[in-house]
């Protein structure tokens, strides 16, 4: 074990030097330094995106699910592959037209100013700071598990000490998370998992890792779950693919990538990058849970699947190497995610509502106070409660999903959708998540807990719509210009340079003024 | 008449016109006229002590109508020039919001880059109204601006 936390300490050091080193050759100034990234290409953003957000439940929660579930694991895996070309081609280039009419920079801003409230940027600020933490808390438990395997300590004393790596990470700074690192953690991850992979598959093939699946239990092929526990539940299935599919039309910081990339070839390029790299490794690590049932059957803790696979197929130095690759990344996921929250909590709540005129300091305070209070209540959940990385995830997912995705969706088709409407979805949504998750509703009820918060939360758009002032006419108009008739030749729309919108706007409001136009 | 800062034009009336007429030969277009577009060039001196200590300059521009802020790399090159009234947006934002904002702007990105547990320090090294030309330039359809300094266009 000695050898590989060297390996595991050795492998931060080189990190941060590759971070230190891009940074002082990117930059001679601290303004590229923190202003940089706008020359990163669609290839490197989609990589970064997807290997370092997603890092916990890739390698720790998706494999657990098919170790325990068999083969209707895949079901997830399913609506996941769909998602990224869901997401752009509902949500994609009306919110993208219709933010920049609105002048909106952040997905909250975008909900208060569509919906005309300030009501609704209060709650969906809430909303996502407690579950963007929940998220978190998942990133805590991974780390966890991870070191425990690569240093042989108790669980309780590796969630410590990996919760004090990543203070001492997310300090240290801004060095380690340039996406020049995230980048080459990604690589080593996907290359890591797809040797795993290839290997796993040499040992045992498909054919015959079905034929020993079956003779385990051929219920582990069913696509009704081990056991056949989910038969004939289709509410639980549907659930199940929808959640990744369309769920991520109702998460603001994956919403946020359509508002605010300065080019929209970028976000499609990053886009297309995104749905062709799930297709290629979103179902792998549910293979892997599924071979874990075969090659691993007396495995107690079955998110331990890939850490273990790894030690059986790579030697030693290689497994350390892969085991920290996924150590740095749930790292870095987890401080952007806290700074993510924090950000939320200083701007969109203390600046905007509770104390207006605080300064810079003052509202860095409070969100440093809201993110060392949520890593510390982080820390006492993942040692005391420890609830699986996947419900974790699935849950915050599940509830940011049903608080997020009606309004974000209604924003641009529904000129009837109004802030009360809006209120209900949201609320409705996230309290039917949380009840259905909390008194286990879904075995009574046969209905996925995010399909039932989808219902919940669409009727409460209907429903609250037709109470309080509808939008107005300017919101609606702007709606109508959102859909993107194309009124222009191919040409000159292909050209406009989004970013004058603000201007454009502006201009044409004062044109139209009789009193200003002389 | 009263002198403004503004950003030295690089694109003609003809240009301007050009660019549009390239892209859709269909119909006459013509530069109906001139507007100066408010914005407020501000630039911070930023101090950061994180693994190693950083200084430097940083600049933005505001948008003064609608409050937006863009990084800019470098301070533009500005000129003296009198406006008249009927070409000239009237400001929304008061100089010291535009200030306020930028410092926020700045604020939030030095925070994802050098996370929550460094604070950077940032003074005041320039502040300055100054206006930007735009062309209108229309047909009997569409009307566009054309952005006189880069020649980037957008409909109206």
């Amino acid at each position: 074990m000695k050898t590989d936390v060297i390996v595991f300490v050795v492998y931060l050091v080189v990190l941060m030097i590759i971070g230190i080193w891009f940074t002082r050759k990117a930059s001679k100034s601290s303004e590229h330094y923190l202003l940089g990234n706008r020359s990163i290409g669609p290839a490197v953003t989609a990589m970064t995106m997807q290997s370092s957000s997603m890092s916990g439940y890739m390698f720790m929660g998706g494999p657990a699910l098919a170790f325990q579930h068999g083969w209707y694991a895949l079901w997830y895996a399913i609506g996941d592959a769909g998602g990224a070309i869901v997401n752009l081609s509902v949500l994609g280039k009306r919110m993208r037209r219709l933010s920049e009419k609105l002048g909106a920079l952040s997905p909250i801003e975008y909900l208060e100013k569509r919906y005309e409230s300030p009501m609704v940027r209060v709650v969906g600020s809430i909303i996502s700071i407690i579950f963007i933490l929940a998220y978190v808390f998942a990133q805590f438990i991974a780390a966890g598990k991870a070191l425990t395997q690569l240093t042989g300590f108790p669980y309780e004393l590796a969630v410590v000490i990996g919760v004090s790596v990543i203070t001492i990470y997310t300090v240290a700074g801004g060095y380690l998370a340039v996406v020049y690192t995230d980048f080459i953690q990604g690589i080593i991850m996907v290359l890591g998992v797809t040797g795993i992979a290839v290997l796993a598959l040499n040992h045992i093939g498909l054919s015959e890792l079905n034929a020993s699946l079956a003779a385990l239990d051929p219920t582990y092929l069913s696509i009704w779950g081990k056991d056949l526990a989910y038969y004939g539940q289709w509410g639980v299935i549907i659930g199940a693919i929808l959640i990744y599919l369309i769920g991520y039309m109702g998460l603001p910081h994956v919403v946020v990538r359509h508002m605010s990339m300065k080019s929209t070839k970028t976000v499609k390029g990053a886009i297309v990058w995104a749905a062709t790299w799930n297709q290629l490794f979103i179902f792998i690590p549910y293979i892997l849970g599924l071979i874990g049932i075969v090659l691993l059957p007396n495995l107690a803790d079955p998110e331990m699947v890939i850490p273990q696979l790894t030690y059986q197929f790579f030697p030693g130095f290689l497994s350390a190497l892969l085991l920290s690759a996924i150590m740095a990344a749930i790292m870095s996921t987890s401080d952007s995610l806290l700074m993510q929250a924090g950000t939320i909590l200083s701007r969109d709540v203390y600046q905007r509502f509770i104390n207006p005129n605080a300064s810079e300091k003052k509202a860095i305070l409070i969100s440093r106070l809201c993110i060392l209070a949520g890593g510390l209540i982080g820390i006492v959940i993942a040692i005391y409660e420890p609830p699986t990385v996947a419900a974790l995830v699935i849950f915050s997912f599940g509830v940011l999903g049903n608080s997020f995705l009606v309004p974000y969706v209604a924003s641009v088709y529904s000129k009837k959708a109004n802030h009360i409407g809006t209120l209900c979805a949201m609320i409705g949504g996230a309290a039917t998540n949380i009840l259905w998750t909390l008194l286990n509703l879904e075995s009574l009820t046969a209905v996925h807990p995010f399909l039932a918060g989808l219902i919940v939360s669409f009727i409460g758009m209907v429903i609250g719509s037709r109470f309080g002032k509808g939008p107005s006419d300017k919101i609606k108009q702007l709606i109508e210009e959102a859909k993107g008739k194309k009124a222009l030749p191919a040409k000159i729309e292909k050209n406009i340079a989004h970013e004058l919108s603000p201007e454009a706007n502006n201009i044409s409001e004062i044109l139209a003024d009789p009193s200003w136009s002389r | 008449m009263q002198k403004f800062t503004i950003l030295p034009d690089s694109i003609s009336k003809e240009a301007a016109v050009a660019t549009i007429h390239k892209l859709d030969s269909s119909q006459p277009y013509i530069a109906e006229r001139k507007i100066y577009y408010p914005y407020q060039f501000v630039s911070y001196q930023m101090k950061v002590k994180a693994l190693l200590v950083k200084e430097g300059a940083l600049g933005c521009t505001i948008d003064m109508i609608s409050g937006r802020e863009s990084v800019i790399d470098s301070k533009p090159s500005f000129e003296r020039s009198v406006l008249d009234e009927a070409e000239r947006l009237p400001a929304v934002l008061s100089k010291e919001k535009a200030e306020k904002k930028a410092v926020q702007f700045f604020q939030r990105h030095a925070s994802k880059k050098y996370k929550f547990l460094t604070v950077p320090r940032f003074s005041l090294k320039e502040s300055q109204l100054f206006f930007r030309p735009f062309w209108v330039v229309s047909s009997e359809q569409n009307r566009f601006i054309v952005d006189a300094v880069s020649g980037k266009f957008h409909p109206l």
